[in-house]
């Protein structure tokens, strides 16, 4: 018996906050199966279970495991469902963002979470890696048309790379073109401001939450 | 203001304050490793290469600042390296810390194949006994890491793996845990061997067991473990001297660590800008040590006065508690670290840290 297209995007939701990657694999066929929209499946399913994690880990009920297979619960059943978007669904602008961790720095555990999550929140993300020199930030970024520059970095050794970004944006006489939003391990507000960042992100999904107020993207 | 000058010597200082003895002033520990390399102009390869460059290096900072911490040395990725596995130095700007360049292991079945290195022959851990066998020959007390197990199968599997594992493979993470535990303690064998339990200290930092990283459920099925069995043993043998660095957010924690874990009469508990100087020591009791906890990011950005301010706060919260209190960095000191921040912490110490019992 073919079940209701809203038990569905229940289910997929609760596969992606539950961690099970073969049952959101299965709910995607299912999704296909049912006739629902790929894209309307992505929205109400996945994203909402996404945002559903990201809320637990707001909340110290989640930690960085939880949310990591979670996202690959998520990938698992988006593979599956996105072959199947209209072109339509895909056609609408998409605010773009270049993430990367700075030179000299190879951890990216956090940029990766931040990465995915604002995939999952709408805007198009150009995922640069780690160990990023500084002009590959800026170069992209032009070449891309991106609005948010992401940098991250967990090493206090790496700080300044932050700051230099900032500093070849001015140079370039392209500061007022892009938003720059700042995160890891060393970084604060008061660093942020003091290099002349436009936002910090304290974790992940406040992460995702200042880049919309940037992008003047709506929640 | 000039700061009066001190009564005690950095070592008479820290003798008085593990003993619970009166202090002239607060305490310094700069928690310093590649900044003193900064200082003095040498690149981070040959500090971590060149035992007896780090101790060179070290000692010439500590003349400096005057601070009260003895030189210490540790490789970053000290498992990885030791296990089998690869490490790099960053390439680009001035260097950094060494990283993981190849994993020791990649699959459960890997992990099931490591087998415990002899630290002797060991490429990082005979490196630490180079520097400690130095030290000792100049009068300083050699120091033991504690790991943490978890933090340091982090660096030999990758982040991102362990972590999924953490869930995925738990049988593999303890195991894991179980042989970087059983290496920690043969390395602590060693140095006992040659040095002595009683000059011999512990230091152990505790990372990724931040509430920002993990649950505190993570901390008690895998890391628990491992410490009750490091501080069992390492306190049967008679190390009795214990910096714990709870690195980040330990709040949901802090109870297994009073209750749980066997510590020593004095331990002294260094922690992040997340946690508070005065609930953590009034949490431990009286005989605890607390540490702490001037943010690090301060010390690399912000003025000598900025950095003052927030000293003389962390003395003026950190000194209520009886126990004893050490000023710290809320973590290592940053590399790039303004050396007049560095001064503001000791010259801090030294105005606002007096203590109205003067040491006879």
């Amino acid at each position: 018996m073919t079940r209701s297209h809203e038990d569905i995007l229940t289910d997929l939701a609760g596969a992606v906050v539950e961690m099970d990657d073969e049952r959101a694999g299965e709910l995607a066929h299912e999704a296909l199966a049912a006739g629902l929209d790929a894209y309307e499946a992505i929205q109400q399913g996945l994203v909402a279970g996404m945002e559903r994690a990201g809320e637990l880990f707001e909340s110290q009920e989640y930690f960085v495991p939880e949310l990591l297979l979670c996202s690959d619960a998520m990938g698992v059943a988006l593979e599956i469902l996105e072959p199947h978007l209209s072109v339509a669904a895909t056609a609408g602008e998409r605010v773009g963002v270049v993430i990367g961790v700075v030179e000299g720095d190879t951890h990216d555990i956090g940029k990766n979470l931040v990465a995915m999550m604002l995939s999952v929140a709408g805007f198009e993300v150009h995922d640069l890696g780690r160990d990023v020199p500084i002009a590959a930030f800026v170069d992209r970024a032009v070449e891309t048309g991106a609005r948010l520059i992401c940098l991250s970095t967990l090493m206090t050794t790496t700080l300044d790379g932050m700051g230099d970004v900032v500093r070849l944006l001015h140079e370039r006489g392209l500061r007022d073109r892009f938003r720059v939003l700042v995160g890891g391990g060393p970084v604060t507000r008061a660093f942020a401001g003091h290099i002349g960042a436009d936002g910090y992100g304290v974790n992940a999904s406040h992460a995702v939450e200042v880049a919309r107020e940037l992008a003047g993207v709506p929640a | 203001m000039t700061a009066p000058a001190d009564e005690l010597t950095p070592g008479e200082r820290v003798r008085r304050l593990l003993a619970a003895e009166p202090l002239d002033r607060v305490p310094v520990n700069a928690f310093a490793s590649a900044y003193t390399a900064v200082l003095a102009g040498v690149s981070f390869r040959d500090y971590y290469l060149e035992p007896a460059v780090a101790l060179r290096c070290q000692q010439e900072a500590a003349a400096r600042h005057g601070w009260d911490g003895s030189p210490s040395y540790a490789m970053p990725g000290w498992g990885t390296w030791d296990f089998g596995g690869e490490i790099a130095f960053p390439q680009a700007r001035d260097g950094g810390f060494p990283f993981t360049s190849r994993p020791v292991a990649e699959t459960p079945a890997e992990v099931e194949a490591l087998t415990v290195p002899d630290p002797r022959e060991a490429p990082a851990t005979s490196r630490t006994l180079e520097f400690a066998r130095l030290a000792w020959a100049a009068g300083i007390a050699p120091c033991i890491t504690g790991g943490s197990p978890l933090f340091e199968a982090v660096q030999m599997i990758g982040a991102e793996r362990l972590l999924r594992w953490t869930r995925k493979e738990p049988a593999t993470v303890a195991r894991l845990l179980e042989l970087v535990t059983d290496y920690i303690l043969r390395i602590a064998d060693v140095f006992i061997a040659e040095f002595g339990a009683g000059n011999c200290s512990v230091f152990e930092a505790f990372p990724t067991e931040s509430q920002a990283v993990v649950s505190p459920a993570v901390f008690e099925r895998f890391t628990l473990p491992c410490e009750v069995r490091i501080h069992e043993a390492l306190l049967a043998r008679g190390v009795t001297t214990w910096v714990i660095h709870l690195c980040g957010d330990h709040r949901r924690t802090l109870r297994l660590w009073r209750d749980a874990v066997p510590l020593p009469e004095r331990p002294l508990f260094s922690i992040g800008a997340e946690m508070d100087l005065l609930e953590v020591g009034d949490f431990f009791g009286e005989s605890c040590i607390v540490g702490g906890n001037v943010p690090t990011t301060l010390l690399q950005t912000g003025s000598a006065a900025e950095v003052a301010a927030v000293a003389g706060a962390c003395i003026a919260r950190g000194r209520r508690h009886p126990g004893g209190y050490v000023l710290m960095p809320a973590c290592g000191l940053p590399p790039h670290a303004r050396p007049e921040n560095v001064d503001a912490l000791v010259d801090t110490a030294r105005l606002h840290g007096r203590y109205q019992t003067v040491a006879s």
